[in-house]
């Protein structure tokens, strides 16, 4: 049980080391936003605390709503900006908890995705809690405008740092594959044939990045569409 | 081949993942990471649907067993399915059965497991069926599913197997039902001899010749001569020749049991005691088209006459006229069913016509019992419509469970007067 965590939380590891980047550069003089980020964080652990986080939920919305028709704005912009920050987290923990490989990959691509953006925008100068917020509102009209595209960070986290960590959680990812409940993932021939191949062919991409940037994305996606129409055909026609 | 569910969402994940970040998304640790992960779940995919596509069903012992050896309608029975891995290595499988339209009262209809090399697992379910007729079980189905559940292999291991459910007993008979005189009626019959019953009549002894069977041998008679063999020859002289015309509509539907379903039940039960004594019972079923005749000429044919009975799908409607065109030479027959789509006219031509083969002709119209008041009043109008028959000779209403007791003493009468 043991490996199957330590498994699932090297997979989740980018995600909480970008986050964890992105707050050590934010501004949490606005508590608001921390009370937001530790009760959606609530929201999804157990039972007994979901029910401490609904009211850490809805009583400071309800609260900080009211002031803001009352002219105070902040505290709604912290309650709010600490949800969003506190969104890779919650994903994060989704994916961990995931009981399959779907499901731990989407969570996992999702929570990092968020996370990369947040650092994007605290990186970029935006460390209050209004800055961070209307940052990312004003991103996400520009985008829906087509005026606008912020998507693509302009401020990455440090590239040779994440590069490490992300490989651990990749072969983290193949290895949840394996994993069972109790005991040691279970390896089997098949499992090292595709390693061996996902390990090859992603030095041929990881080469393409770095001598052919420009061709990269047609090349990867090239392959993975490639070897989804060679499963197709083998499971429908060859191995049916 | 096939993915499983599971399967199929990873490989589309992985496809919308990669497709996301080589083209809106693009941070190469994270494209790079996502590649990596699409690559190995495609290529675990396609070795592993190589290595389950050698797997044959050859690799699997099956075996199908019911606790009981016939089936009645209502009556619960227990069904067990045992899979054996006769591969070398280990499999992990789950094994589904179907019930056609039986009903399953307890126990499931599909078990996984992961099979060691001789190892065996059982998939109990116990059901009933609700009515009678043929029922289908299987085919059962194999999945075999790889280590990580992402890609299985379905073999089908036989085909299906056909249930036939017979009719339940009539609960509860009446012994005052039981013994009712009958009409006194016209019998016709070949008989010479009532003191030998069923046995065969002494014809002859004659030398034997080659081909005749030695039980036919009269040891004693061999014994005193000069050597030759000598058999005994027989007539069969008293055997009776019965016809049973059994009305298969959907009239005979009605109550619980059906009244189709205590019909048949008693037919084959006198049909056996019939057999038993010697005589030649056709069975004949009103309404059904193309193969709708079965002769049994002694025990061994019940089976068939059973089975037969019980694959028989009641019709709307029929024709008596058309239907009894050609019935043959019988000494009897019985003619069993509500009449609902008969007039009195052709069953009364049908009579004539038998006689005049020498043949009697006995109707049987079951009758429902009743257990309350809307039943009382529907047995009144029934009455009334079945009224207009009982002129005719050798009609009688019959209650449903005295069928088989009715049918019994009208055999008796026959053989006493043959």
């Amino acid at each position: 049980m043991i490996v199957g965590k330590i498994v699932r939380f090297t997979a989740v590891l980018p995600t909480l080391v970008i986050s964890l980047l992105t707050y050590l550069k934010t501004d949490f003089s606005n508590y608001y936003m921390v009370l937001g980020a530790v009760s959606l964080i609530l929201i999804t652990s157990t039972d007994r605390l979901k029910w401490a986080g609904v009211g850490l939920v809805y009583l400071p919305a309800a609260y900080t709503v009211y002031l803001l028709f009352s002219g105070n704005p902040a505290p709604f912009l912290g309650l709010a900006t600490g949800y969003v920050l506190a969104s890779p987290i919650v994903f994060a923990l989704a994916a961990y908890n995931s009981r399959n490989l779907s499901g731990l990959l989407t969570g996992y691509f999702t929570a990092y995705v968020f996370a990369t953006l947040l650092y994007s925008v605290a990186e970029g100068g935006s460390t209050k809690p209004e800055a961070i917020f209307t940052t990312l509102v004003r991103n996400l009209i520009g985008f829906l405008g087509r005026d606008v595209v912020n998507v693509i960070p302009p401020q990455n986290p440090p590239i040779f740092l994440m590069s490490s960590i992300t490989g651990a959680a990749t072969i983290a990812l193949m290895l949840f594959t394996a994993a069972k409940p109790d005991g040691l993932p279970h390896i089997t021939s098949e499992w090292v044939g595709a390693f061996l191949a996902a390990i090859a062919l992603m030095g041929i991409g990881l080469l393409t990045v770095i001598f052919y940037q420009w061709l990269t994305p047609a090349m990867l996606l090239g392959v993975v569409s490639l070897l989804t129409l060679a499963a197709a055909v083998m499971l429908r026609w060859w191995y049916a | 081949m096939r993915l499983t569910n599971e399967g199929f969402k990873l490989l589309a994940t992985c496809f919308t993942l990669t497709l996301a970040a080589t083209t809106v998304i693009v941070y190469p640790p994270l494209t790079l990471s996502t590649y990596a992960v699409s690559v190995f779940a495609l290529t675990y995919i396609i070795l592993t649907a190589r290595r389950l596509s050698r797997i044959k069903s050859t690799a699997f012992g099956f075996s199908r067993r019911l606790d009981v050896k016939m089936v009645r309608t209502g009556e619960r029975f227990t069904v067990e399915v045992t899979l054996t891995n006769l591969s070398e290595t280990p499999l992990h499988v789950v094994l589904n059965d179907v019930v056609d339209k039986l009903v399953l009262v307890e126990g499931s209809l599909s078990v996984e497991e992961r099979l060691q090399p001789r190892q065996s697992v059982t998939l109990r379910y116990r059901a009933y069926a609700p009515a009678r007729g043929v029922y289908r079980l299987g085919p059962p189905v194999i999945r075999v599913v790889d280590e990580y559940g992402l890609v299985c292999r379905v073999l089908v291991l036989e085909e299906r197997a056909n249930l036939y459910v017979f009719p339940s007993t009539v609960e509860k008979p009446r012994l005052s039902e039981g013994v009712k005189a009958v009409q006194n009626v016209y019998v016709s019959g070949t008989g010479l001899s009532v003191k030998y019953g069923v046995e065969d009549v002494f014809r002859e002894v004659s030398e034997y010749e080659e081909g005749q069977p030695l039980k036919a041998v009269d040891w004693r008679r061999t014994a005193r001569m000069d050597g030759e063999l000598y058999v005994k020859k027989f007539d069969r002289v008293n055997r009776l020749r019965i016809l049973f015309l059994v009305e298969v509509t959907k009239a005979g539907l009605v109550g619980s049991p059906p009244l189709l379903d205590s019909v048949f039940d008693a037919v084959m039960a006198v049909t056996k005691a019939m057999v038993e004594s010697g005589d030649i019972v056709t069975v004949r079923l009103l309404g059904i088209t193309g193969g709708n005749t079965v002769t049994v000429y002694n025990t061994a044919g019940l089976e068939e006459l059973a089975y037969f009975l019980i694959a028989s799908k009641p019709v709307p409607a029929y024709d008596l006229v058309k239907e009894t065109e050609e019935t043959g030479e019988f000494d009897a027959a019985f003619l069993i069913g509500r009449l609902v789509n008969v007039r009195p006219e052709q069953l009364s031509q049908l009579s004539e016509k038998l006689r005049k083969t020498g043949c009697v002709l006995f109707t049987l119209i079951p009758t429902l019992d009743t257990e309350n008041r809307i039943q009382r009043s529907l047995a009144i109008l029934e009455d009334l419509r079945v009224g207009k028959f009982l002129h005719i000779a050798n009609v009688a209403k019959v209650s449903q469970h005295s069928l088989a007791s009715y049918l019994a003493h009208l055999h008796r009468v026959l053989r006493a007067a043959s």
